[in-house]
Formats: C-alpha cells, structure tokens, sequence
C-alpha cells in the first residue's frame, strides 16, 4: 500500500491519545465514602476476565478508529497483493507492454483483451499518482522508450494497440535497463505487462542471467508484473501452412493446408472456415473432434489466367480475434533452379540428380553443373539452391555466395578432396578422417525440425541406415543436424541471423565416402527441401510473419486493422503488394503454442530482484491501485460504532421496593 | 415528653400518624407488669386461651361448670395473661451506618427508626432499651419502661456516631447471652457481613427465644454502583480504598449484590427473623407503618 500524503503518517503516534487519556482519566477519579467494601472486591474479583478484555477492546478500537482516520488523510493506494511500498509514488515508471498475438485473449463478455485490461489498469494506477511520477512506455514490438505525457494518453497511443506480432520479454527488460542507465532514473516502478507466454519469455534464453545480474546492481528498481496467465477457453486458432498456385494442363487451382488447433478438446466443434480469395467467398464446414485438424490439399479452382492474387482463411470470432485469420497471398511459381559447383564429377552428378528431379510435375526443376572456374555462370538472382562440392572460396565468390545467402536463398556445402584453411560462415573443414572397413552410422539427427526432418506423415527418414566411410571433420558453430557416434557432425547448419540456411554435409554422395548417392532418398530430401526453402525467396508470392521484414513502400492490399498508421504497419497481419511481388504477413506461429511460464521458472528469472507479481484476469475491473480512503473511514466508523457499543452502559436492574 | 419533642429525629408528624397503631411482639412475652402483650403464663384476662383437664390441686374456682354440665368432665378455662414487653433496640454504629449523601445516613435513618419506635413502646407501657454495636465503645442501656428512662434512651440515640469497623456479630452474640428474659429485639444496621455469618446470630438469638426484627437499611446506589466515572471508594471501616471504574464491574457488583440479599433472605426466613428491607432515603413514617402492620395480629387488625 502507498500513500499520496505520506507526510499525514507522522500524525501516526496520534493513535496513544486514546490510552492517555484512559490513564489521565483514572487518575481523575471521584473519591466516595463507601460501605459495601465487600460487594466491591468481589465485584472486581470476577470482573478480572472479561471486563479486562472490554476494557482492552474499547481500547483497541478507539486506537483502531484513530489510526483509521490518519490512513483516510494519508490516502492510502491500494495495492491489493503489492504489499508495503515505502514513501510516496516513485520517480519513473516504465510500462513494459507485451503486445503479442496471445495478449489479445479477450473476456467475451466485456470485449476487452488482456492488453486493453492491463493498460486501463495501468493508466488507473499512474492517474492515481499524479503528476509526480516520469511515465515512460517500452513495447514489444520496437523496444523503443516513449514518454508519456498523461494516463489517457496511454490508453490512446497507436503504439499501445494490439498487434500480430510476438514479443520478446528479454529483449523488452534490456531495453528498460538501458533506458534506467542513461536517463539515472532514481526510484523506478518497472511494470511488465505479460501473459507469461513461454515462447515470449524463453525462460532458457541465454540473456536472462546477464540481465538479472544487470538489475541485481539497481537497488532502486522494483517489478511489478501485471501477469493474465489465464488460458481463453474455446479458443481455435488457424494457420495455412501452404499455399500454392497449381497449374495442371489447362487447369489452375489453389492448395491450401489448412490447421486447426485449441488448447482443450473439451466437446467436438463445428466450424465454418471462410476462405476469401481475390475477393470470391466460399465456407468449408469443418469438424474439430480432437485438439488438431490438418486439412491437407485443399483446392479451389481458379482461372488459369488468374496467375497471382491474394486472399484469407477466416474461421468465426472467438476469444481472440486475430488468431482467426491468416492472410496468404499466391503467385505462378518461378523455376527452382539449382547448380552445383563441384570438383568431382561423381559427386556432382548424384547431387545434380537429387536437385533436377521434382516429385511434383507442376513444379519446374533444373540443375547444372558449374566447376570452380565457371562461378561466374551462375545466374545469382534466379538460383535457389547451390551445391558447392569445392574448396572454399574466398574474394568475391566468397562475397557472393555471402549475399546469396543473405536474400534467403540456400546453400548446402560439401567437403573438396583437398580442403583449405578458408572459413565459410564461421565454419572451415579440417581433414577427411576414415576408420578403414568400418561404416560409421549416424547416432542421433533432428527428426523434428529442418532438413532431416520428418515426413509429413509421421514417418521418419532413413537416416539411421546411411553408412559413411570418409567424411571430413568440420571446425565452427553450428547446429548439428545429424552426427556420428563419434560426436563429429555429418550434416551442421551454420548460425546465421536471418536469410537462407546454410548447411554443411561433410561427406560426399560417392560410394568410396558415403552411402548417400545409393540410400538416395536421404540426400534426395534434404537437397529437395534446400530448394524448397531457397526458392521461397524467389517467389513473387511469399508467406512471412510479421516483423521478419520492413513493409515500407509496400502498397497495403489487406490489413487486420484498416486504421492503422504507417509506423504500425509492420506489426499487423494483411497482404502487401509491390511491382509484380506479393507479401501475405501473419503472426508467429509461436503466439498459438499456449504455454505459459512456471511459478518456478519466473521465479528464478528474478531471483534476487523486489518484484511484486500481480495475478489478474482478463475484464477484470478492479482497480490496481484505488485510493481507498473511504475504507478506512468505514473502518472508522465500524470501530466508534464497536466503541460505543462495548462503553455502553449495562441495563440497570429495574429498581425494586425497599422493603422485602 | 417536651424535651424528647425537640430533639430533630424524633418527628411529631410521624408520631402522629403512628398514634393509632402498636407494637406487637409475634410471640408471647415474659413482662414484669401488666400489659398489651401475651404472656406463656396462663393469666386472668378476658381473653380465652384454652381448656385443659382438672388435676388435683387445681383451684376449683377455675372449673367450668358448663362444660361438666355438657360432658360429665372437669375442666379448668384458662385465660391468657396479658404483660408488658421488653424492646431492645441494636443500633448498628459501625463506619459503614456513615454512609448516604443528601444528608441523611443511614445511621440519621437509623436513628428516627428507633427514637420513634422507643417513643411508641414507652407511649404503650412497654419498657425499651438500646444497645449501640460498634467497635470499641459498646453502649448497653437495660429495658425500663419509665419516662425519664425513655429520656435517656433519646439522648443517647442522640448521642450515635457511626466509627470504626463493625462489631455486630459479637453484639448479637452477647445481647443473646445479656438479654435473659424474652424480648423484642430490634436490630436497625447495613448487614454488612457474610449471611454466613449473621445465620449463626440469628439463630442464637432464637435459641433465647426472642422477637427478632431487622431493620435492614441500605442506599440505592449501594445497590446499582452508579456511577459514571472512576471512584476512589473509601471505606468508611478503615479498610484500604479501591479505585474502581463503575462502569467496568458493576454488572458483577449487582450479581454480588443479589447473591447477598438471597442468601440473606434465606438465613432470615430459616431464622425466623422479621426482615424489612429499608431505603434510608423513605419516609420513616411509612417504613414504621409497614413495620407494625405487618406484626400486628390479624385478629387485632381487624
């Protein structure tokens, strides 16, 4: 609890008058020449309980009604579960927003998200202060400070809206610790407001011990977390994992995979999912039995001269809105072109193979052969994929390969017979090792994510069954994607920071290295995914999420919230149209994974730091910190009533005759 | 009578107003003279007591011939004797008959209780004696029945000063033992002694076969403790005071009060003892009017 004039609680040690005054009081006695001395002692033997217990009552409450008093002049804030804050309203409050997708769980009756709900209450607490208090708002999806001028204006800011976007906590809290540092903020109130979505926390995340050791060292800041860990009941989310132009002969459709996830599969679901595309309505009635549905291959025929356009998958309105909608935008489908740079003809013709053939006929497939001396041949802007089985380069190749990489485009590197002391993304081979007559397997992979990943169907790629006779060992970061049981890695994706992804294979398709170019299927995969992710960068038509690019200068086809300024575009779901490409932009996937963070996990997050956590819901009206003076005067009132009516005198006994 | 007149407790219009009625002992009485009471001897008044069977040695004189005349038996009529009666008035003098306010204490009322009942016994041909029970001075005047005697009597109600502790059972005790003759005591104090205490008195004084009244004298506010603020009460005995605040234990001091008065009204009906409760701040005339009605016999009544 706080206070707005902490200065009325030097009036505290008002509250003895009530003791004084009973002491001066007993010395102001009226003296009385008495008889019945016996009556008197008994009188005061058995009065010696209870009436002793009145007495500390009456006491008790007139002290109580006093205290009650100097509280109401105080005027006391309550903060409910915040405890006892010393002194007054502090220097600077930092409002750290969550804006995410999830924030935006809304109480079906009221209307009103998580975000809207924590940012009245917030605004109700800073009114509350006053004047006093440097409001200062960080939000998720810039992580910029912004002052505040006054607590309407909070609820008013195009940066206080709902977005499409995740947030990321960390990153929130250095930015609120780098804005304490500069500005020497003196006594903080930081409030982070948050549904402790795990994927927006990442409690694993390695910048939380360096940040918690960062505000150990303020002694002036104190946490407050304005938490809706309260998970919406009913919710449905839907994703379109693809969307694909198809055009079969003479033909043309669109492929949707559509999903359909909620948290609980409390009682089987009837939902009509509305897909709107290029402006043409139409209702697929689905049914979600279980917690999943993955429609798969659902088409819609269009005119084959209809060769780009956009549309939406729109299921109805339920606890949150915007994880209603997906926006996809679709065009023709440019070639997947792939080359292979390679040393060694065997090597090049099985990898050559695996990246020229297309399981599907609607899809046009090519690859070359280029040897180190024909690089410049390759045509950079229209190639996917590039297979590079030769020493690594450097110069301007290197350059180029570096900027290829960097406009999403992939790159799947193998070991040359004679590797060099050159490093390639962070990573550089070291010798080929071989353990003669022995086929090492691979021991572990990721079947869950990435190259190596599963089938669509559950069933999992044969991986197990490679056997490698030479690989080269491989010096660097990276993500193993599969490895030996020596440790060493066959496949390791380097550590990047968006764009394509770069992987290294350190052994060749050659039957004196590798089993792959025989057990074809694995290679096959993983090079046909490379082209796959590569060629997604080609396309005129992209699926992105939001934030993964800057929409600046993009014509806004279609927009989650028409009424959004410019600077916010970025953070809203639509499509997005320039020149001949399209953009449809949609949350993260990670905002439908309805985890939330442990009691354990927060706590150890801010061991060590004053942080106050606030359970609230979602609607919920009561305030976080109302001035609550009139309590105390009830409060008052209710201890003078008990006063008076413990200090009420006793019936007399009605008075009978003298005589017997 | 002029000198007894002028003395402030002794009020004509009380003696007045009681002219017309008498002190009557609930039991017969063993006098020296003829009087208004009954007497255990049988006596030669017009009154009728009984009949009993003649015995040799009877006086003949005494025989009823009409009964002999009716059942062939003798039997002797016999008439009660008529005597006078001995009033032994105990005044309580002990601190404690100090207290009231408004002027009047209870010993002032205890005082124009017994100045006007000596009156009255003395006006009937009654002797009348007084003894003050208080610590220390122990004042004894023997019944008479003379005028002159009822003077010093007077003087010495007078005379009363309520000190010191109370004494009033070791009083009753000896006044039992000092008094041989039956009498009517009457006993005009606060009582303020444990009903235990005061049961083996009253029974003492039975024991001798005497009228026992107590005039019990209390002040209202000794009942209901009423005040409204804390109180130094200072015992009127000499005891140590108590600072009490009234309004903290004054329902206990009531329910003390109430288990006192039921015990004692128990050890007075056990006892025999004619008990009157008395507010010293009445009307003595009607305390004394409720006081001899309800002793004079009921064929006397009507």
């Amino acid at each position: 609890m706080s206070f707005l004039q902490p200065l009325m609680l030097f009036a505290l040690p008002a509250i003895a008058l009530p003791i004084l005054i009973h002491l001066l009081n007993r010395r102001r006695h009226l003296p009385v020449r008495w008889g019945p001395m016996m009556f008197l002692i008994d009188a005061k033997k058995m009065a010696r309980g209870m009436a002793r217990l009145k007495q500390w009552l009456i006491l008790a409450l007139r002290t109580l009604a006093i205290a009650g008093l100097i509280f109401a002049a105080s005027r006391p804030l309550s903060s409910g579960w915040l405890g006892v804050a010393a002194g007054g309203p502090p220097d600077t409050i930092l409002v750290l927003l969550d804006r995410s997708v999830s924030m935006e769980d809304q109480d079906l009756q009221s209307g009103r998200s998580k975000r809207a709900t924590a940012l009245e209450k917030i605004a109700e607490l800073i009114e509350a202060w006053g004047e006093g208090p440097r409001i200062v708002l960080i939000e998720s999806t810039r992580q910029e400070p912004i002052a505040i001028e006054s607590a309407e204006s909070l609820l008013d800011l195009p940066q206080t809206e709902g977005t499409s976007t995740a947030a990321d906590i960390a990153a929130l809290l250095e930015s609120a610790d780098d804005y304490i540092k500069i500005n020497e903020t003196g006594r903080t109130d930081v409030w982070l407001c948050s549904d402790l979505r795990r994927s927006d926390w990442d409690p694993q995340g390695g910048r939380w011990p360096a940040l918690r050791e960062r505000f150990l060292q303020r002694e002036s800041v104190r946490f407050y977390l304005l938490c809706y860990p309260d998970l919406p009941s009913d919710n449905v989310t839907i994703t379109v994992p693809r969307v694909e132009r198809r055009q079969v002969g003479s033909r043309a459709e669109i492929v949707l995979d559509l999903q359909l996830k909620r948290a609980e599969a409390s009682r089987p679901l009837e939902l009509p999912i509305e897909i709107v595309l290029n402006g043409a309505r139409s209702v697929l009635p689905v049914e979600l039995i279980d917690t999943e549905l993955l429609l798969q291959g659902h088409t819609i025929p269009i005119d084959p001269e209809v060769e780009e356009g956009h549309g939406r998958v729109e299921i109805p309105r339920d606890g949150n809105p915007l994880d209603n909608v997906i926006y996809f935008a679709f065009a023709d489908r440019p070639e997947r072109r792939a080359v292979v740079v390679s040393e060694d003809p065997v090597s090049a013709r099985a990898l050559r193979i695996a990246a020229g053939s297309s399981l599907d006929p609607a899809i046009a497939t090519s690859a070359i052969e280029l040897s180190l001396q024909q690089t410049n041949q390759i045509e950079w802007d229209a190639t996917a994929l590039i297979l590079w089985q030769a020493p690594l380069p450097d110069g301007i190749v290197a350059q180029q390969l570096e900027d290829f990489v960097a406009r999403g485009r992939a790159l799947i590197v193998f070991p040359s017979q004679t590797p060099n002391d050159r490093e390639l993304f962070g990573l550089r081979w070291s010798t080929w090792r071989e353990d003669p007559g022995v086929a090492m397997k691979i021991s572990t992979w990721r079947w869950d994510t990435d190259l190596l990943a599963n089938a669509a169907s559950g069933r999992s790629l044969p991986i197990g069954e490679l056997e490698t006779y030479r690989f080269c060992s491989l010096q660097g970061p990276g993500r193993d994607l599969a490895r030996f049981d020596s440790g060493d890695a066959l496949l390791r994706r380097a550590t990047r920071d968006g764009g394509g992804g770069v992987y290294f294979c350190s052994t060749l398709p050659r039957a004196s290295h590798s089993s792959l170019a025989r057990d074809g299927i694995a290679l096959y995969v993983m090079v046909q995914r490379a082209l796959e992710s590569g060629a997604a960068s080609l396309a005129r038509a992209r699926q992105l999420t939001t934030g993964e690019q800057s929409m600046d200068g993009w014509e806004v086809v279609a927009s989650s919230d028409s009424s959004t300024l410019p600077s916010e575009r970025d953070a809203q779901a639509g499509v997005y149209h320039l020149n001949r490409d399209w953009i449809a932009v949609n949350r993260p996937p990670s905002e439908d994974q309805a985890e939330i963070v442990s009691d354990d996990a927060l706590a150890r997050l801010f061991e060590g730091l004053r942080m106050e956590r606030v359970d609230d819901e979602v609607g919920s009206s009561a305030g976080l910190a109302n001035e609550v003076w009139q309590i105390f005067l009830i409060v008052m009132g209710l201890c003078l009533l008990g006063e008076a009516w413990l200090s009420m005198p006793e019936r007399k006994v009605a008075r009978g005759g003298a005589s017997a | 009578m002029a000198d007894q007149l002028q003395r402030d407790f002794l009020d004509p219009k009380v003696l007045s107003r009681l002219a017309g009625l008498s002190l009557h002992a609930r039991q017969p009485m063993l006098g020296s003279v003829s009087g208004k009471h009954r007497s255990p001897i049988r006596g030669s008044s017009l009154e009728f007591a009984q009949y009993r069977k003649y015995v040799p040695g009877d006086d003949t004189r005494r025989l009823d011939w009409r009964a002999y005349g009716r059942s062939d038996r003798f039997y002797i009529k016999e008439f009660e004797a008529d005597t006078n009666l001995r009033l032994c008035l105990l005044v309580d003098v002990s601190g404690s008959m100090g207290a009231g306010e408004g002027g009047r204490t209870k010993l002032e009322t205890a005082r124009r209780l017994a100045a006007t009942l000596a009156y009255l016994a003395v006006g009937q041909g009654d002797a009348v004696g007084l003894t003050g029970a208080g610590e220390g001075r122990r004042l004894d005047i023997a019944p008479k029945r003379s005028v002159a005697h009822l003077r010093t009597v007077l003087d010495e109600i007078g005379r009363l000063k309520a000190t010191g502790g109370t004494c009033l059972s070791e009083a009753l005790h000896e006044a039992a033992e000092r008094i041989r003759q039956r009498a009517l005591i009457v006993i005009l104090s606060d009582l303020f002694l444990p009903p235990e205490q005061l049961r083996g008195c009253f029974q003492h004084l039975r024991f001798r076969k005497h009228d026992v009244a107590v005039l019990h004298l209390l002040e209202q506010r000794e009942l209901d403790l009423d005040f409204d603020r804390p109180v130094r009460f200072i015992d009127l005995e000499g005891g140590p005071a108590v600072l009490a605040d009234p309004e903290m234990i004054s329902r206990q001091y009531r329910q003390a009060v109430q288990a006192y008065l039921a015990e004692l009204a128990v050890v007075t009906r056990e006892a025999a003892i004619d008990y009157h409760r008395v507010e010293i701040h009445e009307d003595p005339g009607d305390v004394l009017a409720r006081f001899l009605l309800s002793r004079t016999p009921k064929k006397a009544r009507r």
